[in-house]
Protein backbone atom coordinates (compact mmCIF):
# COMPACT_ATOMS: atom_id res chain seq x y z
CA UNK A 1 0.00 0.00 0.00
CA UNK A 2 0.83 4.04 0.10
CA UNK A 3 0.33 6.26 2.43
CA UNK A 4 -3.22 8.09 2.87
CA UNK A 5 -3.32 11.61 2.67
CA UNK A 6 -4.00 13.12 5.78
CA UNK A 7 -5.24 16.87 6.46
CA UNK A 8 -4.66 18.82 9.32
CA UNK A 9 -5.71 22.87 9.48
CA UNK A 10 -2.22 23.72 7.62
CA UNK A 11 -0.73 20.35 7.08
CA UNK A 12 -1.23 17.63 4.35
CA UNK A 13 0.31 14.41 5.00
CA UNK A 14 0.97 12.23 1.90
CA UNK A 15 2.65 9.54 0.42
CA UNK A 16 6.79 10.55 0.08
CA UNK A 17 7.84 10.92 -3.43
CA UNK A 18 11.59 10.47 -5.28
CA UNK A 19 11.56 14.89 -5.04
CA UNK A 20 11.22 14.79 -0.87
CA UNK A 21 15.12 13.42 -0.84
CA UNK A 22 16.28 16.48 -1.55
CA UNK A 23 16.03 18.36 1.79
CA UNK A 24 16.27 14.52 3.29
CA UNK A 25 19.71 14.72 2.03
CA UNK A 26 20.55 18.05 3.10
CA UNK A 27 19.37 17.24 7.01
CA UNK A 28 21.51 14.01 7.17
CA UNK A 29 24.63 16.00 5.51
CA UNK A 30 24.10 18.17 7.99
CA UNK A 31 24.87 18.84 11.82
CA UNK A 32 21.38 18.81 12.65
CA UNK A 33 21.46 14.69 12.00
CA UNK A 34 23.26 14.52 14.63
CA UNK A 35 21.13 12.18 16.75
CA UNK A 36 20.21 10.55 14.03
CA UNK A 37 23.05 8.49 13.26
CA UNK A 38 24.65 11.91 10.96
CA UNK A 39 26.04 13.59 9.78
CA UNK A 40 26.56 10.68 6.29
CA UNK A 41 26.76 11.41 2.80
CA UNK A 42 23.96 10.91 0.46
CA UNK A 43 24.36 7.85 -0.85
CA UNK A 44 24.10 6.34 2.70
CA UNK A 45 21.10 8.80 3.24
CA UNK A 46 19.17 7.45 0.54
CA UNK A 47 19.74 3.43 1.53
CA UNK A 48 18.29 4.49 4.99
CA UNK A 49 15.49 7.02 3.68
CA UNK A 50 14.28 4.39 0.61
CA UNK A 51 13.84 1.51 3.51
CA UNK A 52 11.65 3.86 5.12
CA UNK A 53 9.64 4.40 2.37
CA UNK A 54 9.34 1.02 1.69
CA UNK A 55 7.50 0.26 5.41
CA UNK A 56 4.27 1.43 3.83
CA UNK A 57 5.02 -1.57 1.52
CA UNK A 58 6.33 -3.91 4.01
CA UNK A 59 4.22 -3.56 6.80
CA UNK A 60 1.47 -0.53 5.70
CA UNK A 61 2.97 2.07 7.94
CA UNK A 62 6.09 4.36 7.27
CA UNK A 63 6.77 8.35 6.99
CA UNK A 64 4.23 10.83 5.65
CA UNK A 65 5.48 13.96 3.48
CA UNK A 66 4.06 17.06 5.20
CA UNK A 67 3.47 20.27 2.78
CA UNK A 68 2.18 23.24 3.85
CA UNK A 69 0.86 25.72 1.91
CA UNK A 70 1.88 23.20 -1.11
CA UNK A 71 5.64 22.94 0.33
CA UNK A 72 7.75 20.32 1.72
CA UNK A 73 8.41 20.94 5.23
CA UNK A 74 9.77 17.53 6.59
CA UNK A 75 8.41 13.97 7.82
CA UNK A 76 6.52 12.81 10.33
CA UNK A 77 5.19 8.95 10.50
CA UNK A 78 5.63 5.35 12.07
CA UNK A 79 8.47 3.39 11.79
CA UNK A 80 9.69 -0.14 13.04
CA UNK A 81 12.94 -1.16 11.06
CA UNK A 82 14.54 -4.30 12.49
CA UNK A 83 15.68 -4.03 15.89
CA UNK A 84 13.32 -1.56 16.88
CA UNK A 85 11.14 -3.50 19.77
CA UNK A 86 7.93 -1.81 18.93
CA UNK A 87 6.45 0.73 16.29
CA UNK A 88 7.69 4.52 16.88
CA UNK A 89 6.59 7.47 16.33
CA UNK A 90 8.97 9.30 14.36
CA UNK A 91 9.79 13.42 12.74
CA UNK A 92 12.00 15.73 10.98
CA UNK A 93 11.17 19.23 9.55
CA UNK A 94 13.33 21.37 7.54
CA UNK A 95 15.37 23.91 9.10
CA UNK A 96 12.62 26.59 7.94
CA UNK A 97 10.16 25.16 9.16
CA UNK A 98 11.36 24.75 12.64
CA UNK A 99 9.64 26.35 15.80
CA UNK A 100 6.01 26.53 13.85
CA UNK A 101 4.53 23.68 15.55
CA UNK A 102 4.25 21.78 12.18
CA UNK A 103 6.25 18.80 13.77
CA UNK A 104 3.15 18.99 16.61
CA UNK A 105 0.81 19.27 14.36
CA UNK A 106 1.40 16.62 12.18
CA UNK A 107 2.43 14.26 15.09
CA UNK A 108 -1.09 14.58 16.21
CA UNK A 109 -2.46 13.63 13.19
CA UNK A 110 -0.56 10.44 13.06
CA UNK A 111 -1.16 9.22 16.27
CA UNK A 112 -4.92 9.40 15.52
CA UNK A 113 -4.49 7.80 12.09
CA UNK A 114 -2.69 4.88 13.94
CA UNK A 115 -5.10 4.61 16.32
CA UNK A 116 -7.97 4.29 14.03
CA UNK A 117 -5.92 2.40 11.50
CA UNK A 118 -4.85 0.16 13.37
CA UNK A 119 -6.18 -0.30 17.11
CA UNK A 120 -2.70 0.43 18.44
CA UNK A 121 -3.17 1.35 22.33
CA UNK A 122 0.43 3.59 22.12
CA UNK A 123 3.08 4.60 20.07
CA UNK A 124 6.87 5.22 21.52
CA UNK A 125 9.46 7.81 20.67
CA UNK A 126 13.38 6.32 21.02
CA UNK A 127 15.61 9.69 21.52
CA UNK A 128 19.11 10.46 22.28
CA UNK A 129 19.19 11.51 25.82
CA UNK A 130 21.17 14.88 24.00
CA UNK A 131 18.18 15.81 21.78
CA UNK A 132 16.34 18.00 24.03
CA UNK A 133 14.33 19.74 21.79
CA UNK A 134 13.00 16.39 20.14
CA UNK A 135 12.19 15.26 23.98
CA UNK A 136 10.57 18.55 24.85
CA UNK A 137 8.16 18.19 21.45
CA UNK A 138 7.21 14.72 22.46
CA UNK A 139 6.47 15.45 25.85
CA UNK A 140 4.10 18.83 24.50
CA UNK A 141 2.17 16.59 22.62
CA UNK A 142 1.35 14.65 25.21
CA UNK A 143 3.92 11.92 25.51
CA UNK A 144 5.04 10.71 29.26
CA UNK A 145 8.93 9.53 29.57
CA UNK A 146 8.86 5.61 30.65
CA UNK A 147 10.99 2.96 31.51
CA UNK A 148 10.17 0.66 28.05
CA UNK A 149 13.08 -0.78 26.38
CA UNK A 150 14.60 1.24 23.67
CA UNK A 151 16.67 0.30 20.38
CA UNK A 152 20.09 1.09 22.27
CA UNK A 153 20.99 1.33 25.88
CA UNK A 154 20.41 4.83 27.21
CA UNK A 155 17.36 5.78 24.95
CA UNK A 156 15.02 7.81 26.13
CA UNK A 157 11.64 6.07 25.43
CA UNK A 158 8.40 8.17 25.34
CA UNK A 159 5.32 6.50 25.45
CA UNK A 160 2.45 8.11 24.37
CA UNK A 161 -1.31 6.81 25.46
CA UNK A 162 -3.55 6.37 22.32
CA UNK A 163 -6.34 4.89 23.89
CA UNK A 164 -8.12 8.21 24.68
CA UNK A 165 -8.05 9.49 20.61
CA UNK B 1 1.42 -6.41 2.89
CA UNK B 2 1.94 -5.81 -0.71
CA UNK B 3 0.02 -3.64 -2.69
CA UNK B 4 2.09 -1.42 -4.72
CA UNK B 5 0.21 -1.96 -8.08
CA UNK B 6 1.10 -2.33 -11.06
CA UNK B 7 4.46 -3.84 -10.82
CA UNK B 8 5.42 -6.30 -13.32
CA UNK B 9 6.15 -10.41 -13.02
CA UNK B 10 8.20 -11.98 -15.50
CA UNK B 11 8.12 -15.46 -16.23
CA UNK B 12 10.73 -17.50 -17.75
CA UNK B 13 10.80 -21.41 -18.22
CA UNK B 14 11.51 -21.76 -14.87
CA UNK B 15 11.52 -18.83 -13.17
CA UNK B 16 8.96 -16.42 -11.91
CA UNK B 17 10.40 -12.77 -11.20
CA UNK B 18 8.45 -10.45 -9.06
CA UNK B 19 8.80 -7.26 -6.72
CA UNK B 20 9.79 -8.05 -3.45
CA UNK B 21 7.31 -8.53 -0.44
CA UNK B 22 7.87 -8.53 3.08
CA UNK B 23 7.35 -12.66 2.76
CA UNK B 24 11.05 -12.77 1.35
CA UNK B 25 12.72 -10.87 4.44
CA UNK B 26 13.84 -13.88 6.06
CA UNK B 27 15.46 -15.63 3.02
CA UNK B 28 17.42 -12.28 1.86
CA UNK B 29 18.17 -12.37 5.71
CA UNK B 30 19.87 -15.25 5.65
CA UNK B 31 21.65 -14.69 2.98
CA UNK B 32 23.12 -11.05 3.72
CA UNK B 33 24.25 -12.54 7.27
CA UNK B 34 25.97 -15.00 5.55
CA UNK B 35 29.28 -15.60 4.01
CA UNK B 36 27.74 -15.43 0.71
CA UNK B 37 27.30 -11.80 1.13
CA UNK B 38 31.15 -11.11 1.19
CA UNK B 39 30.86 -9.78 -2.46
CA UNK B 40 28.37 -7.59 -1.83
CA UNK B 41 29.32 -5.74 1.59
CA UNK B 42 28.49 -8.50 3.61
CA UNK B 43 28.29 -9.90 5.81
CA UNK B 44 25.85 -7.78 7.90
CA UNK B 45 23.95 -8.02 11.29
CA UNK B 46 19.68 -8.29 11.05
CA UNK B 47 19.44 -4.82 11.65
CA UNK B 48 21.69 -3.89 8.50
CA UNK B 49 20.21 -6.41 6.58
CA UNK B 50 16.82 -4.95 6.96
CA UNK B 51 17.80 -1.54 5.97
CA UNK B 52 19.20 -3.32 2.47
CA UNK B 53 16.03 -5.52 2.37
CA UNK B 54 13.96 -1.74 2.52
CA UNK B 55 16.59 -0.52 0.15
CA UNK B 56 15.58 -3.06 -2.64
CA UNK B 57 12.05 -2.24 -1.73
CA UNK B 58 12.13 1.46 -1.50
CA UNK B 59 13.72 1.83 -4.70
CA UNK B 60 11.12 0.17 -5.91
CA UNK B 61 8.50 2.52 -4.25
CA UNK B 62 10.63 5.32 -5.12
CA UNK B 63 11.93 4.83 -8.97
CA UNK B 64 8.77 2.02 -10.47
CA UNK B 65 11.41 -0.12 -10.40
CA UNK B 66 14.47 -2.32 -8.71
CA UNK B 67 15.82 -5.34 -8.06
CA UNK B 68 13.34 -8.23 -8.92
CA UNK B 69 13.20 -11.85 -6.53
CA UNK B 70 13.19 -14.62 -8.19
CA UNK B 71 11.38 -17.52 -7.16
CA UNK B 72 11.06 -21.13 -8.83
CA UNK B 73 7.41 -21.51 -10.50
CA UNK B 74 5.39 -23.22 -8.60
CA UNK B 75 7.26 -21.79 -5.71
CA UNK B 76 7.04 -18.50 -3.67
CA UNK B 77 10.17 -18.93 -1.92
CA UNK B 78 13.13 -16.12 -2.92
CA UNK B 79 15.87 -17.95 -4.34
CA UNK B 80 17.90 -14.77 -5.64
CA UNK B 81 17.60 -11.33 -7.11
CA UNK B 82 18.10 -9.45 -10.25
CA UNK B 83 17.08 -6.38 -12.09
CA UNK B 84 17.72 -2.67 -12.96
CA UNK B 85 18.93 -0.72 -9.98
CA UNK B 86 20.23 3.05 -9.68
CA UNK B 87 20.79 3.78 -6.27
CA UNK B 88 21.61 7.21 -5.09
CA UNK B 89 25.68 7.33 -6.02
CA UNK B 90 25.38 5.12 -8.48
CA UNK B 91 27.38 6.84 -11.59
CA UNK B 92 24.96 4.98 -14.01
CA UNK B 93 22.14 2.37 -13.92
CA UNK B 94 23.09 -0.88 -13.33
CA UNK B 95 21.59 -4.63 -14.16
CA UNK B 96 22.86 -6.43 -10.61
CA UNK B 97 22.03 -9.97 -9.70
CA UNK B 98 22.34 -12.00 -6.39
CA UNK B 99 22.05 -15.51 -6.11
CA UNK B 100 20.76 -15.86 -2.24
CA UNK B 101 22.26 -19.80 -1.89
CA UNK B 102 24.79 -21.71 -3.68
CA UNK B 103 22.89 -24.82 -4.29
CA UNK B 104 20.94 -22.56 -7.16
CA UNK B 105 23.64 -22.10 -8.66
CA UNK B 106 25.49 -24.24 -11.66
CA UNK B 107 22.17 -24.74 -13.22
CA UNK B 108 21.71 -21.04 -15.35
CA UNK B 109 18.93 -19.92 -13.07
CA UNK B 110 21.29 -16.52 -12.48
CA UNK B 111 21.51 -16.25 -16.71
CA UNK B 112 17.54 -17.05 -16.93
CA UNK B 113 16.48 -14.37 -14.65
CA UNK B 114 18.84 -11.81 -15.25
CA UNK B 115 18.37 -11.91 -19.23
CA UNK B 116 14.97 -11.40 -18.45
CA UNK B 117 14.99 -8.85 -16.55
CA UNK B 118 17.88 -7.06 -18.63
CA UNK B 119 15.58 -7.19 -21.27
CA UNK B 120 12.66 -5.55 -19.44
CA UNK B 121 14.92 -2.81 -18.81
CA UNK B 122 15.88 -2.35 -22.31
CA UNK B 123 11.84 -3.16 -23.99
CA UNK B 124 9.98 -1.57 -20.88
CA UNK B 125 11.96 0.93 -19.18
CA UNK B 126 13.72 2.49 -22.38
CA UNK B 127 17.61 1.96 -21.02
CA UNK B 128 19.88 2.75 -24.00
CA UNK B 129 23.12 0.51 -22.06
CA UNK B 130 23.04 -1.21 -18.66
CA UNK B 131 26.84 -1.41 -16.74
CA UNK B 132 27.32 -4.28 -13.89
CA UNK B 133 29.38 -3.48 -11.13
CA UNK B 134 31.25 -6.60 -10.08
CA UNK B 135 33.82 -7.47 -7.31
CA UNK B 136 37.08 -8.59 -9.06
CA UNK B 137 37.06 -11.34 -6.48
CA UNK B 138 33.75 -12.87 -7.41
CA UNK B 139 34.59 -14.79 -10.15
CA UNK B 140 30.93 -16.45 -10.84
CA UNK B 141 29.88 -13.26 -11.39
CA UNK B 142 31.90 -12.61 -14.06
CA UNK B 143 31.54 -15.77 -15.47
CA UNK B 144 27.94 -14.76 -15.71
CA UNK B 145 28.62 -10.99 -17.42
CA UNK B 146 30.59 -12.67 -20.43
CA UNK B 147 28.06 -15.56 -20.88
CA UNK B 148 25.27 -12.57 -20.62
CA UNK B 149 27.51 -10.79 -23.30
CA UNK B 150 28.59 -7.89 -21.57
CA UNK B 151 32.00 -6.54 -22.11
CA UNK B 152 34.53 -4.64 -19.84
CA UNK B 153 34.93 -1.16 -19.66
CA UNK B 154 37.83 0.20 -18.23
CA UNK B 155 36.90 3.84 -19.04
CA UNK B 156 33.23 3.43 -16.57
CA UNK B 157 33.44 4.91 -13.10
CA UNK B 158 32.42 2.69 -10.21
CA UNK B 159 30.17 4.16 -7.50
CA UNK B 160 32.85 6.19 -5.34
CA UNK B 161 34.97 4.08 -2.92
CA UNK B 162 34.26 0.89 -4.54
CA UNK B 163 36.92 -1.07 -5.83
CA UNK B 164 34.87 -2.84 -9.07
CA UNK B 165 35.17 -4.28 -12.30
CA UNK B 166 32.53 -2.54 -14.71
CA UNK B 167 30.97 -4.85 -17.46
CA UNK B 168 28.50 -3.27 -20.11
CA UNK B 169 25.75 -4.49 -21.59
CA UNK B 170 24.56 -3.46 -24.95
CA UNK B 171 21.05 -2.32 -25.68
CA UNK B 172 19.23 -5.30 -27.57
CA UNK B 173 18.92 -3.37 -30.66
CA UNK B 174 22.76 -2.92 -31.26
CA UNK B 175 23.76 -6.06 -29.75
CA UNK B 176 24.95 -8.29 -32.56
Amino acid sequence: MIAPTLHTARLTLRMPVLADFGPRAEFYASDRSVWEGGPIDRRAAWRIWASEVAQWSLMGFGPFAVDHDGAYVGEVGVHQPEGYPEPELGWFVTPEAEGRGVAAEAAMAVKQWARTSFGWDRLVNYIEPGNTRSIALALRIGGQRCDLPGTEPGDVVILHDLRAL
Amino acid sequence: MITVSGTPALTTERLTLRMPASRDWEAYAEFLTSERAAMIGGPLGRDKAWRSFGHAVGHWVLRGYGMFFVTPRGSDTAIGMTGPWFPEGWPEPELGWSMFGGEHEGKGLAFEAAEVARRYAFQKLGWKTAVSYIDPANLRSIALAERLGALPDPEAPCPEGVSCLVYRHASVEVRP
